[in-house]
């Protein structure tokens, strides 16, 4: 990640989603935003999509960083048969959003390894303290060393 | 009155000044939520036949966005208004191109139109004790009222479930502005909620 955004602006991206998508009025939102706009959608860009909701560093340079990275997860694989990362991660939001109870979303990173570089889409309890279930989002960052 | 216009001012002044032409320069969180709240606005308005509007605190003109995404073939007379000199000046740039547009300071309407609208303009409450901004809130419905040949829209924030409303921000319930408007404005009044976002958007029709 630190090729795209500085080390320590992930976390706040992170930040960001987990609130926009956070059970409550950030769920209620995202969820009257696909309805009205289709906002994740194979017609759209993931970059374009975040834009709109304004999940982004608020540093110019590492703005751009974070939209290339986006753009890069076309180039990556995923968990979910036949899709890449992008679409993946597109097609989980859209799908979860649009079913009839959506679950809050929870965006987290993790460490691949060379040629084997993945968006990982699962349910689970992320949040340790809590028992709501989530639909987790895990995305592909490289050690430097 | 003119107290509250001009911390009003200075506040979205230093937004767009710090944020630029963009939803944060209006203190909007994103382009999504202030397009659903425009979704939520223009049902006051037919697309049918050709009409004016008076978009009352109207920031850089960001409604013009949403309009050329969702009704391009519509043709509507536009007219901008926003306490800010900073905020017209930009939105006067922007626009520069598009007919029948215009770009007004001005702490009213100060012309009549088919419709007026104006997003979350009563949110910001800046500190300003509640009864002195709900006299503000009053006195600027029953502008819109008076400048609003057919309907006027507005949007409020919703209380929270749990704690205080912050002293920053104005939060208020239905009924009573759903009330000013039908028995003090003489309007016909729908309000909608539910939409994704804690707040009402309050429609009204003038009775004629």
């Amino acid at each position: 990640m630190g090729d795209f955004v500085k080390d320590h602006h992930v976390p706040v991206i992170q930040v960001q989603l987990n609130l926009r998508f956070a059970p409550g009025d950030g769920l209620s939102e995202m969820a009257a935003h696909q309805k009205e706009f289709q906002l994740f959608s194979p017609k759209h860009s993931l970059k374009s999509s975040f834009a709109l909701i304004n999940v982004a560093p608020p540093d110019s340079k590492d703005r751009r960083g974070f939209f290339r990275y986006l753009d890069r997860l076309k180039d990556v694989g995923s968990n979910v048969e036949g899709q890449n990362g992008h679409d993946a991660v597109i097609a989980a939001l859209k799908d979860n959003l649009e079913s009839k109870n959506p679950m809050p979303v929870y965006f987290t990173y993790h460490v691949a390894t060379r040629g084997n570089i993945k968006v990982e889409v699962s349910t689970s309890t992320p949040v340790v303290f809590s028992p709501v279930k989530h639909v987790t989002i895990s995305l592909p960052t490289l050690r430097k060393d | 009155m003119g107290e509250i216009h001009s911390k009003v001012r200075a506040y979205y002044s230093a937004a767009v000044e710090r944020w630029g032409p963009t939803p944060q320069g209006v203190d909007w969180q994103s382009a999504a939520a202030q397009y659903l709240r425009f979704v939520q606005l223009l049902k006051i308005c037919s697309f049918d036949t050709a009409f004016s509007l008076n978009d009352f605190g109207c920031g850089c003109g960001a409604l013009l966005d949403y309009l050329a995404l969702r009704h391009d073939s519509a043709t509507i007379a536009y007219r901008g208004i926003d306490l800010s000199f900073a905020m017209i000046e930009a939105a006067t740039k922007r626009w520069a191109k598009r007919r029948d547009t215009t770009f007004v300071v001005g702490s009213t309407c100060n012309g009549v139109a088919d419709y007026s609208l104006a997003s979350g303009v009563f949110n910001v409450r800046l500190g300003e004790p509640i009864d002195e901004w709900e006299a503000y809130v009053e006195s600027i419905l029953a502008d819109l009222r008076v400048s609003s040949r057919i309907g006027f829209a507005v949007n409020f924030k919703l209380p929270l479930d749990n704690g205080p409303m912050e002293d920053n921000l104005y939060r208020t319930r239905q009924e009573r502005w759903m009330t000013l408007c039908r028995k003090r404005l003489g309007c016909e009044v729908e309000t909608l909620v539910g939409y994704g976002l804690r707040e009402f958007t309050l429609l009204a029709s003038v009775q004629t």
